[in-house]
């Protein structure tokens, strides 16, 4: 009888340690619960972040941004010159009211000959959309700046839907718009850096990227000839990535 | 037969190990649920909060009587239908976006540019003190609004901040 009862407490042990496996499981399929949901929300609050700014980029008068760095400074190095009350913010206070980021981004690019960045129509004409669009991206960008995200903004010819390959961007002549400085993102050593796209480069580097776009034709000015390439239909494209670079 | 203490009394002490396994087992099924069915409400206040601001930021711009609008029809109704209630805010930022890194400053504010909550639905006003500890989802997305004040032609900076809770 000995026996049985020490048979019987073996077995009462047995199924304490069985039942103890079975609750760390569950605890462990609790803990997992709900990751790749909470990985989906976030990334859907990104993208809706980020289409509400490229939707507000249509919009924003660049008259308004001129007080963009009176406010917040803009002291880190890549917002470089934005300060500059020839060259910066304070420099979009002497265009029309009813001039949006995006207009002058278009006049900016509709260059006659090359199309290019530059802050110019032409070659002579300051035309300072991609100052524009730097002011707007540093004030509107600011939540996910200030949570270690880099964005990179630029317009690009398209080829195809992909993220990689997707077309040759449109040449950047000095500053980028972004607020990253790694050197593999700004094409820094690239063979062309003014045609690097950050957006390719930054999912080459290894980032986990995610990417809005919109279409956005433009329509370069006649060249000294009087010829035009006619209308261009581009691509807007907004990119963000969770970045380590200032830590 | 000396130790023999009837067929009850042999197995007395393995009903203890078992019991507790028992305990251990529902006490963790119950946790577990209790876990889970807290992780879905929070997914879910946060889909609704995506949802209410994908209303109030279909256009990247707007001005403040059109919010007012959207809020006090579609996105009380959006919010009741999802078993919600909000507060949502337009906020003019026309000379820099002063993003609040402390959640709760978002919470229930005010704004001259206009404001609307699920109070009429479900029978506010609401302590928004209180509301801060029902783990609210607060998010902020930039819009365009009309730039320096309210009847502005020209549109500048803004914030549109909603904040949803159970």
């Amino acid at each position: 009888m000995a026996l049985k009862a020490q048979a019987a407490i073996f077995d009462g042990i047995t199924f304490l340690l069985l039942t103890t496996f079975s609750a760390s499981l569950i605890f462990v399929a609790v803990t997992d619960y709900g990751q790749q949901e909470d990985a989906v929300l976030r990334s859907a609050h990104t993208l809706n972040y980020m289409q509400s700014f490229m939707k507000s980029v249509y919009y924003v008068n660049v008259q308004t941004l001129s007080q963009v760095c009176a406010k917040n400074a803009c002291d880190q190095e890549y917002y470089e010159d934005l300060e500059s009350v020839d060259e910066g913010c304070p420099s979009l206070s002497g265009y029309l009211g009813s001039i949006s980021v995006t207009d002058l981004l278009k006049r900016d690019l509709s260059d006659p000959d090359a199309m290019a960045l530059d802050d110019y129509y032409g070659v002579e004409v300051p035309a300072k959309g991609k100052t524009a669009l730097r002011c707007a991206a540093k004030e509107m960008m600011k939540p996910f700046s200030t949570a270690g995200y880099k964005y990179y903004i630029e317009v690009v010819n398209p080829k195809s839907t992909q993220l990689y390959e997707n077309g040759d961007p449109m040449r950047v002549i000095g500053l980028k718009v972004t607020n990253s400085q790694d050197e593999a993102v700004l094409g820094t050593n690239a063979p062309n850096p003014e045609l690097t796209s950050g957006c390719e480069e930054a999912v080459l580097a290894g980032y986990k990227v995610l990417s809005i776009s919109s279409p956005f034709r433009v329509t370069p000015a006649k060249n000294a000839a009087g010829e035009s390439e006619g209308e261009r239909q581009l691509i807007f494209r907004v990119c963000i990535w969770p970045s380590n670079e200032n830590a | 037969m000396r130790a023999f203490v009837g067929p009850l009394g042999d197995d007395f002490p393995s009903i203890f190990p078992i019991i507790a396994g028992i305990l251990l087992f529902l006490g963790t099924l119950a946790y577990g649920a209790g876990v889970v069915d807290e992780k879905n409400a929070y997914f879910n206040t946060r889909k609704a909060t995506l949802g209410i601001a994908y209303i109030l930021t279909q256009k990247g711009t707007i001005t403040p009587m059109e919010f007012q609008s959207l809020c006090n029809t579609q996105a009380t109704e959006y919010a009741r239908s999802k078993g919600v209630k909000f507060h949502a805010a337009l906020v003019p930022q026309c000379d820099g976006i002063e993003f609040e890194e402390e959640f709760k400053e978002s919470i229930g504010f005010e704004s001259d540019y206009g404001w609307c909550d699920s109070s009429d639905e479900t029978g506010g006003p609401y302590d928004y003190a209180e509301v801060e500890g029902k783990n609210p989802a607060v998010m902020t997305y930039p819009i365009a609004v009309p730039c320096p004040d309210e009847n502005s032609y020209t549109k500048g900076l803004g914030l549109v901040v909603v904040t949803v809770w159970r």
